[in-house]
C-alpha cells in the first residue's frame, strides 16, 4: 500500500505553481512563482517594515504568503529515499535555482506528507534533508541557500482530506532575508 | 481432437490481439538537417519533429534527436536500445543524408566531414548498428528511411577515391535485409526505390514524410493497407518521379491506431442509409443539405482527428460542446497541450544546461547521470549514515541488485547486508571516488539509484519471476512485490507521452492483455488436463 503515496507524484512531476498543475517541472515557471517579487501582500508589507521576525529553519505559519512553489518529488514508499523520477524533478529545480534571477536568494525546503499516522514528522524532516543534500552535493547549490524543514502533516494542501496524496509534496519557499 | 482445436483457436485469438494492439511502443526518431561540412537539408528536422509528435499521439514513447553528431547519435541509439528491450512495437524513423557503400547503408551525422579517404567510415553510422537493437524487442518493427536524398557527400567521397574497389551508390540507399528485425514481423519503408534519389520537398516536409504523416494515424486500418495510400500520395506529389518502397513481412494485421468508439461504428451505416452523399461541410453544423446532424458531427471530428490540429478539435467542440466525441476531443486537446508544455520545459532545461548546445537534442525523459561535487565525494559514510536511510529489506535487495548490475558483485540478492554486500559497496565507492567504507550515505544511495536505473530495469525485466513465486515464503513474495512496484513507477514516469485512455491503443490494449492472460490460463489448464 505504501507505494500508492509516491506513484501519482511520479506520474505527473507536478509543479503546482498557482492554479495550474504542469506536466513537468518547468524551471521558468518555477522562477516566476518563487522569486522574491512573488511574495504576497502580507509578507511584502512585513518585510518592508522589517517586521518579519521569524527564522528560515522554523515552520512558517500557513497564513504567511511567502513566494513558494510545490514540487511533486517522488520518494520510495514512506522512506526518505529519492527515486529516479524524483531526482529528475530536482534536476529541473536545480536549473531554476541556478538562474541569475534566483541565484542570490535563499529557500526553505519544506517537506510535507499526507496524514496517515505514525512518523510523518520524522520522515518529512529526513526527506527535506535528502532533497537539500541532493541539490547541494550533485548540483552544487550553496548549502547556505537551503534550509531543510519537515512539516509532517501539519500544513496540508487539502485540509478537507488530510490523507490525500496531493498533501505529499516538497515546497520551495523563498526565505531570503530571514 | 476437440481439445487441440480449442488450443488452436485460443492461440489464434491471442496472436491477433497481440499483433493488433501493441502494449509498450517505443520509437527512435532522428532528423539531421544542419550539416556542417556538406549541403544542409531543409526538411529532415521538420520531418522528424512532426513524426515524433505524431507517434507520441499514437502512444509511443519517443526517443528523438535532431542534428546529431556522431557521438550524440550513438547516445540516442543507446537510449533507444534500453527502452526497446521490452517493447511490443518499435519504430525507427531517420531523415537526413545517407549513403550506401557495398550495399551497406550508413546514416550521416551532421559533423561528418568525409574528406579523409581512410577515416570516413568512422564518421558515419551504420544502419545495421541501429537495427541490431530491434532483435531485443518482442514485437513487430517498422523502419522508415527518408534518407535517400541527393547526396553531394557521396560524390565527394568518390572523388577522393577513398573506397578503393568498393562500389558506392551516390544515389540513395541499398535495400537491406530484414535479418535484424526479429521474427515478429517487420516493415522497412524507403522514401523511394533503392538506388533512386528522393526529394527533400519544397514545402515544410518531404513528400514521403508528408504522406506518412497523413496516413499513419488512420484509425482501425492495417498498416499494409496504408502503404498503398502513402505510395499513391507520394507519386501524386512528385509527378510520378518518386515511388516509395515498402518491404513488408508482417505475420498478422498491424493496426497502429486502434480505436473502439461505440458511437463511431453504427454512424457510417446510418449515414449511408439516409444520406449517401454529403453536400459539403461549408455550413458546418448548420449544413442544410439534408445530412443527418450526427453525420456532420462525425465528419468534423474525423477531420480534426485526421489533421491532428488543436484548432480543428476546438472547432468541433465549439459546434458540439456536448457531442458524442466531445470527451475524446477534449482528451486529444489535453494531450497535445501537455506535449507542448513538456517540449517547452525540455527546451528550457536544454538551453539552461549548456551554453553551447552541440545538438538541439531532446529526449522525453533524458537519463539522469549524477556526479557529486568534491564536497559530495568527501561526505562521511558510516554505519550511522546508512542507518539514517532506514532501508527495509526490500530496499536492501534493491541496493544489492543495483550493485550487481553495476558490476560490483555482492553475491546473492537476499536483502541481508553481509560481507559480500560490504565488499560490493566498497568496490562501488572506490570506483566512484568515495572513501571505501562499505557503508552508504544518502547521496551515495541517490547516485547508485540514478546511475543504475536503466540496468536495474533490465535486471527486473529479465529476472525469472518464477523463482520468487514458487518459493512462496513471506519474504520472497514480498520481494516480487518490490520489483513490480519499482518497475511500475518507473514506467509510469516514462510514459507521460502516452494517451491516458482510448484514442490510442492504451486502454484497449490493457484489456486485451488481460484477455490474453485469461486465455493463456485457459490454454494452460487445457494442456495440463491432457
Amino acid at each position: 500500500m505504501k507505494f500508492l503515496s509516491a506513484a501519482p507524484l511520479a506520474l505527473s512531476f507536478a509543479v503546482f505553481a498557482g492554479h495550474a498543475a504542469a506536466q513537468s517541472v518547468d524551471p521558468e515557471s518555477m522562477i516566476r512563482a518563487v522569486g522574491a517579487e512573488s511574495h504576497g501582500p502580507l509578507v511584502t508589507a512585513l518585510r518592508d517594515q522589517g517586521a518579519l521576525n521569524m527564522t528560515a529553519d522554523q515552520r512558517l505559519p500557513p497564513s504567511f504568503d511567502f513566494a513558494s512553489v510545490d514540487v511533486g518529488v517522488a520518494f520510495d514508499g514512506d522512506s526518505p529515499l529519492l527515486t529516479t523520477p524524483g531526482m529528475k524533478a530536482l534536476r529541473s529545480v536545480a536549473v531554476a535555482l541556478k538562474d541569475p534571477r534566483l541565484s542570490n536568494q535563499s529557500f526553505q525546503v519544506a517537506a510535507h506528507m499526507a496524514a496517515k499516522g505514525g512518523e510523518t514528522q520524522r520522515i518529512s524532516a529526513k526527506r527535506a534533508q535528502a532533497v537539500v543534500d541532493h541539490l547541494v552535493f550533485f548540483h552544487g547549490i550553496a548549502p547556505s541557500r537551503l534550509t531543510a524543514v519537515g512539516y509532517g502533516a501539519t500544513a496540508p494542501r487539502n485540509a478537507a482530506q488530510p490523507a490525500s496524496v496531493e498533501n505529499t509534496r516538497i515546497a520551495f519557499v523563498n526565505v531570503t532575508g530571514l | 481432437m476437440l481439445k487441440k482445436l480449442l488450443i488452436l483457436t485460443f492461440a489464434a485469438v491471442i496472436g491477433l490481439a497481440g499483433a493488433a494492439q501493441a502494449d509498450r511502443r517505443v520509437a527512435l526518431v532522428i532528423g539531421n538537417s544542419q550539416y556542417q561540412a556538406t549541403a544542409p537539408l531543409k526538411n529532415p528536422e521538420n520531418d522528424a519533429k512532426a513524426v515524433a509528435a505524431k507517434l507520441g499521439g499514437l502512444g509511443f514513447e519517443v526517443v528523438e534527436g535532431y542534428n546529431l553528431s556522431y557521438d550524440a547519435m550513438r547516445d540516442k541509439v543507446r537510449d533507444f536500445a534500453r527502452e526497446a528491450s521490452d517493447a511490443d512495437l518499435t519504430i525507427f524513423y531517420y531523415a537526413g543524408h545517407g549513403i550506401a557503400v557495398d550495399n551497406t547503408n550508413y546514416m550521416v551525422p551532421v559533423d561528418a566531414r568525409m574528406d579523409d579517404p581512410i577515416d570516413w567510415e568512422f564518421e558515419v553510422f551504420a544502419l545495421a548498428d541501429v537495427l541490431r537493437h530491434f532483435e531485443r524487442s518482442s514485437g513487430p518493427s517498422l523502419v522508415f528511411l527518408d534518407a535517400c536524398r541527393d547526396n553531394p557527400m557521396a560524390q565527394q567521397l568518390a572523388a577522393l577515391n577513398g573506397l578503393g574497389t568498393r562500389s558506392l551508390s551516390t544515389r540513395g540507399l541499398s535495400p537491406i535485409s530484414t535479418q535484424h528485425l526479429g521474427t515478429r514481423g517487420s516493415v522497412i519503408a524507403y522514401a523511394t526505390e533503392p538506388g533512386q534519389v528522393a526529394q527533400d520537398g519544397s514545402g515544410r516536409n518531404s513528400p514521403f514524410t508528408t504522406a506518412l504523416l497523413d496516413h499513419i494515424g488512420t484509425t482501425n486500418t492495417d498498416f499494409a493497407a496504408l502503404t498503398s495510400r502513402i505510395t499513391r500520395d507520394v507519386l501524386a506529389a512528385t509527378d510520378n518521379q518518386q515511388r516509395p518502397r515498402f518491404d513488408v513481412s508482417l505475420t498478422g494485421p498491424l493496426i497502429l491506431n486502434a480505436v473502439s468508439t461505440p458511437e463511431a461504428v453504427p454512424a457510417p451505416q446510418l449515414a449511408a442509409a439516409v444520406a449517401p452523399r454529403l453536400p459539403g461541410l461549408a455550413g458546418g453544423a448548420s449544413s442544410g443539405g439534408g445530412a443527418p446532424a450526427f453525420e456532420v458531427e462525425r465528419i468534423m471530428f474525423e477531420t480534426a482527428r485526421a489533421t491532428g490540429d488543436v484548432a480543428d478539435y476546438r472547432a468541433y467542440l465549439d459546434a458540439y460542446p456536448e457531442g458524442a466525441f466531445a470527451t475524446l476531443a477534449r482528451n486529444a486537446i489535453a494531450r497535445m497541450e501537455d506535449a507542448e508544455a513538456e517540449e517547452a520545459a525540455a527546451t528550457e532545461v536544454a538551453s539552461a544546461a549548456s551554453a553551447v548546445p552541440v545538438s538541439t537534442t531532446r529526449v522525453i525523459d533524458a537519463p539522469l547521470r549524477l556526479q557529486p561535487t568534491p564536497a559530495g565525494l568527501a561526505q562521511d559514510s558510516s554505519q550511522a549514515t546508512e542507518g539514517w536511510l532506514g532501508l527495509d529489506r526490500d530496499q536492501r535487495r534493491e541496493v544489492q541488485a543495483r550493485l550487481n548490475v553495476s558490476g560490483h558483485d555482492v553475491g546473492v540478492v537476499d536483502g541481508i547486508f553481509g560481507n559480500g554486500t560490504r565488499r560490493g559497496v566498497r568496490s562501488w565507492q572506490a570506483a566512484n571516488g568515495f572513501a571505501a567504507t562499505g557503508y552508504l550515505n544518502t547521496i551515495q544511495h541517490q547516485m547508485l539509484v540514478a546511475n543504475t536505473e536503466a540496468d536495474y530495469r533490465i535486471y527486473l525485466a529479465n529476472r525469472p519471476a518464477v523463482a520468487t513465486v514458487s518459493r512462496g515464503s513471506g519474504t520472497s513474495s514480498r520481494s516480487s512485490t518490490t520489483s513490480t512496484r519499482s518497475r511500475t513507477s518507473s514506467f509510469a514516469a516514462n510514459s507521460s507521452r502516452r494517451p491516458q485512455s482510448s484514442g490510442g491503443g492504451g486502454g484497449v490494449s490493457a484489456a486485451d492483455a488481460a484477455a490474453a492472460a485469461i486465455f493463456g490460463a485457459a490454454v494452460g489448464a487445457i494442456l495440463s488436463n491432457r
